[in-house]
């Protein structure tokens, strides 16, 4: 093998990964308009939300997005002498379930599946 | 390593359905018959109305998992499409009389009967949570005996179980792996005839990212989940495991 192949599977094995189940894009920093953008262009956009609640008296559905996807468990290899080592896992007890904590952005639309209102919670 | 806790998930995954499986017991050629023969209420119910997403995340030095659980509630009547669905499929089976429940009680009943299905599936998901034994399921009298005065004398009930779907970054593709309960309850006497399970999973590729799933309403998400569904009444499926060895 070659010194170039050695370098480049060296690369790929110290570049870390990224969670893809996230947000498809950041709700921090997306921008829809007030009293256009319907409930299917934020779908489409920024993908389901974490959880979707309503309200029959005041006609409203609130959908509230995360930040990002929870971490729920680690594997970490541990020494166990010499040059042998095995795997430990921990489990951080969440899931992945939503929380109304968990919010970072809450899209709010009206009876027209309208965006009326954005809140971000955490400012 | 990646591989290995592949392998090792899918063999832990393989022994719990094969004890779900192991302890499922078909119903007697008298029942069979009988269920052919009589009306039989079906009725479909996933209190979640969510996908859980789980993903392996190589981060060099350790590996983490990361989840993410979303909401369609409110974008797709999944409930009242896969009543349908089993009801048809129901019918195929052999259940020949094989109707909606959501036909036959009124708005209070069925949402009583949603309720019931919808607390003892929370209460198993809390069971395994911690590790305690099963609920058995309970069901209201008032409903039953609704659908038992309109001569309907089985329910063919169906509790889903959450939808998860484990993710491989390293192969672009995800797994949707799930069960919904599958009980055959006497309306007369609110006896559990069966007490089986309907498995429903699919695989997907994605270009990009695994929530592509989710585009265009749902698309790729509803297919697999209606293609699931209709694998599972294959003979040797859900068929056998109910006793119709003759699916019709």
């Amino acid at each position: 093998m070659d010194a170039r192949a050695i370098l480049l599977i060296g690369s790929l094995l110290l570049t870390a990964c990224a969670p893809t189940i996230g947000n498809k894009q950041d709700v921090r920093t997306t921008s829809f308009f007030v009293g256009e953008t319907t409930k299917q262009e934020v779908a489409d956009v920024l993908g389901l939300p974490a959880d979707i609640s309503r309200s029959d008296a005041l006609g409203l559905e609130y959908w509230a997005y995360r930040d990002k996807p929870e971490l729920s468990g680690l594997i970490v290899p541990v020494p166990v002498g010499g040059t042998a080592v095995q795997t430990t896992s921990f489990s951080t007890g969440q899931d992945g379930s939503y929380e109304f904590k968990d919010a970072a952005a809450i899209y709010v639309f009206d009876q027209s599946n309208t965006l009326i209102d954005v809140r971000y919670p955490s400012n | 390593m990646f591989s290995k806790i592949k392998v090792t998930f899918v063999i832990l995954f393989c022994a719990l359905m094969a004890g779900c499986a192991g302890q499922i017991k078909p119903m007697s050629s008298d029942e069979v018959s009988n269920l052919s023969q009589k009306r039989a209420a079906v009725a479909y119910f996933y209190p979640d109305k969510k996908i859980n997403y789980n993903e392996l995340v190589y981060k060099v030095l350790w590996n983490e998992y990361r989840s993410n659980s979303v909401s369609f509630a409110g974008l797709w009547d999944i409930e009242s499409e896969l009543s349908e669905r089993f009801q048809t499929r129901f019918r195929q089976m052999g259940i020949n009389q094989a109707v909606l429940a959501r036909d036959l009680l009124n708005d209070e009943q069925y949402a009583n009967l949603q309720e019931d299905t919808y607390t003892h599936i929370r209460a198993v998901l809390k069971a395994i949570k911690d590790g305690e034994n099963f609920p058995t399921l309970t069901l209201g009298a008032s409903y039953q005996k609704a659908l038992a005065d309109q001569g309907v004398d089985r329910l063919v009930l169906l509790g889903q179980y959450p939808f998860n779907i484990e993710v491989f970054g390293l192969t672009d593709s995800e797994i949707m792996r799930s069960s919904a309960d599958v009980w055959v309850i006497d309306t007369n006497d609110g006896s559990i005839l069966f007490d089986g399970a309907a498995y429903i999973n699919f695989g997907h590729e994605y270009e990009e990212s695994p929530r592509e799933i989710e585009s265009n309403n749902l698309h790729a998400f509803k297919e697999g989940i209606r293609s699931a569904v209709d694998k599972e009444f294959a003979p040797e499926r859900l068929p056998k495991q109910m006793g119709f060895s003759n699916p019709q």
